[in-house]
C-alpha cells in the first residue's frame, strides 16, 4: 500500500509541471485517487500555479498602469476555469482534472471576451449539504428580489451531490425550486449531465425538477459562463447580499 | 545565421514585449522599471542576436539577458539588499493600502513579498511554462537549487494569499461592527 508520504511536495511539484517521467507521473495518478491528501496536496500547487497565471494575465505594456483594468483573456479564463475544474474535481472524484487544466501559452493578442453589462451571477453547488442548499436558493431570492424589473441574471449549477438539490422527489426545496422558476424568468437551474450520467450508470432513479435544464457537463457550463461575463461563485463561500 | 533569418529572430524579439514584461513585473513588482528592463532585454536582444546558436533557446536566453540587467539594477541600487533577502514593494503604493484587495492584486501583492529569487524561478515555471532544465539554465543554477526554490515560492505564495483573506474578511466583519455601533448612536441622541 502506498503511503501519502512518498511523494515530496517538490515532486508533486514537478508531476503538476510536467517534469516527471510518465512512469512516475502515473504512480502519482494513482495514489492520488486512492488518497485525499495527495489529492489536496497537487490541488494546492495547481491552485498557486492558476493563482500565478491569473494574477499576470493581464499584464501587458498597453495597460500597465492597472491591474484594476483586467480583461479577461484566453490565459485568464483557462486559468479560471481551471480553479473551477478542480473544485469540481474535488467535490466529484479526481477523474479528467489533471489532463484538462494543462494548458499553453496565451497569445498576447487574445481576444477580450467579456463586457459585462448587468449583473449575471452563477452559483455553483457540488455538495449534498442543506444549509448550503438554503443558503443558495436565499441568495437567489434576494438577487431575484433586488434586481426585479431589471435584466440581471442568475444561475444555479449543480454537480455531483449537489443535485440533490435539484432531484425531484428527494430534494427538500422541490417546491421552493419551482415557485421561483414560475415566478422570475431570470433564473435558470443547471444540472451537470456529467453527474446525472454517472448516477444512471450507478442505477440511481433519478428525476430532476421540471424546468431544470440538462445537457452539457458543469466544466463545460461555467466555462461558457465565465466567458460570457458571468461572476462565479461556489456557493460554500457566500456572503449574503 | 542567413539574413533572413536574423530578420526573423529580431521580429520574434520584437514581438515578444509582453511575455517579458510580465516576468518582469513579476520579478521587480514595479510597472515603470518592469518595463525599462523589457526595453533593454530587447534592445540587447536585437543587438547581440547574432551570438545566438540555436533559435529554439530564444526565450531562454532572453530572459537570461533579463536576469542580467534586473540584477544590474540591483547592483546599482545603493542600499541595495542581498537578492535572497530583497523586497521592494514593502510598503509601496495603493497595492498594500487597498483593503479590498481583488484576487489580481492579491497574486501580484503576494509576489511582491517573496524573496526576489523566489519569484524569478515560478513566474518563469508558471507564466513561460519553463521546464526546470530552461530554468536552471537561464538563472546559471542547479536543478535543484530551482526545484527548492520553487516549493518554497508556492508555499510561501498561498501562504500569504489565505492570510490576506483571512485579514480582509477581519476588516469587513470590523467595519460593520462600527457601522452597528454608529447606528445605535445616532438612536441615543
Amino acid at each position: 500500500m502506498l503511503k501519502n508520504n512518498q511523494f515530496d511536495d517538490q515532486t508533486l511539484g514537478a508531476f503538476v509541471d510536467g517534469q516527471l517521467d510518465s512512469k512516475l507521473s502515473e504512480s502519482i495518478i494513482n495514489a492520488m485517487e486512492k488518497h485525499t491528501d495527495i489529492r489536496h496536496r497537487v490541488y494546492e500547487l495547481r491552485r498557486c500555479k492558476d493563482l500565478m497565471r491569473i494574477g499576470f494575465a493581464d499584464a501587458s505594456l498597453e495597460n500597465k498602469t492597472s491591474p484594476s483594468s483586467f480583461k479577461w483573456n484566453r490565459y485568464a479564463i483557462a486559468s479560471v476555469a481551471s480553479l473551477a475544474a478542480v473544485a469540481i474535481a474535488l467535490s466529484s472524484g479526481f477523474s479528467g482534472y489533471y489532463y484538462g487544466a494543462k494548458s499553453k501559452h496565451p497569445e498576447n493578442t487574445a481576444e477580450t471576451i467579456v463586457k459585462q453589462k448587468s449583473e449575471r451571477i452563477l452559483l455553483h453547488i457540488s455538495e449534498s449539504n442543506i444549509k448550503h442548499f438554503s443558503a443558495a436558493l436565499d441568495y437567489v431570492d434576494k438577487f431575484l428580489k433586488q434586481h426585479e424589473s431589471t435584466d440581471a441574471q442568475i444561475a444555479v449549477i449543480a454537480n455531483a451531490g449537489g443535485l440533490d438539490l435539484i432531484r425531484s422527489g428527494t430534494s427538500p426545496f422541490e417546491r421552493k425550486i419551482i415557485n421561483i422558476m414560475n415566478q422570475y424568468s431570470n433564473v435558470h437551474f443547471i444540472a451537470c449531465a456529467n453527474s446525472v450520467r454517472n448516477l444512471q450508470k450507478k442505477g440511481v432513479e433519478f428525476q430532476l425538477i421540471e424546468q431544470v435544464r440538462l445537457n452539457k457537463p458543469a466544466m463545460d457550463h461555467i466555462i461558457e459562463y465565465i466567458q460570457g461575463g458571468w461572476t462565479y461563485k461556489k456557493v460554500n463561500t457566500l456572503t449574503s447580499l | 545565421m542567413t539574413d533572413r533569418a536574423l530578420h526573423n529572430i529580431k521580429n520574434k524579439i520584437a514581438g515578444s514585449r509582453d511575455r517579458l514584461y510580465r516576468v518582469s513585473l513579476a520579478w521587480c513588482s514595479d510597472p515603470m522599471l518592469a518595463e525599462d528592463l523589457v526595453h533593454e532585454t530587447i534592445a540587447t536582444g536585437i543587438d547581440k542576436c547574432h551570438q545566438l546558436r540555436d533559435e529554439k533557446q530564444l526565450f531562454s536566453w532572453l530572459y537570461s539577458i533579463l536576469n542580467n540587467n534586473w540584477y544590474r539594477y540591483l547592483q546599482k541600487r545603493k542600499n541595495h539588499d542581498d537578492l535572497n533577502e530583497h523586497i521592494p514593494c514593502e510598503n509601496s503604493g495603493p497595492l498594500t493600502n487597498c483593503q479590498a484587495l481583488d484576487l489580481i492584486q492579491q497574486v501580484r501583492y503576494a509576489i511582491s513579498k517573496l524573496p526576489a529569487i523566489e519569484r524569478q524561478v515560478i513566474s518563469l515555471v508558471d507564466l513561460e511554462e519553463f521546464s526546470y532544465c530552461e530554468v536552471a539554465k537561464t538563472l546559471d543554477i542547479p536543478i535543484g537549487t530551482v526545484m527548492s526554490r520553487l516549493h518554497r515560492a508556492r508555499k510561501n505564495l498561498l501562504d500569504i494569499i489565505d492570510r490576506q483573506k483571512v485579514e480582509d474578511k477581519q476588516r469587513t466583519t470590523q467595519a460593520s461592527q462600527v457601522k452597528t455601533e454608529k447606528r445605535h448612536l445616532h438612536r441615543v441622541k
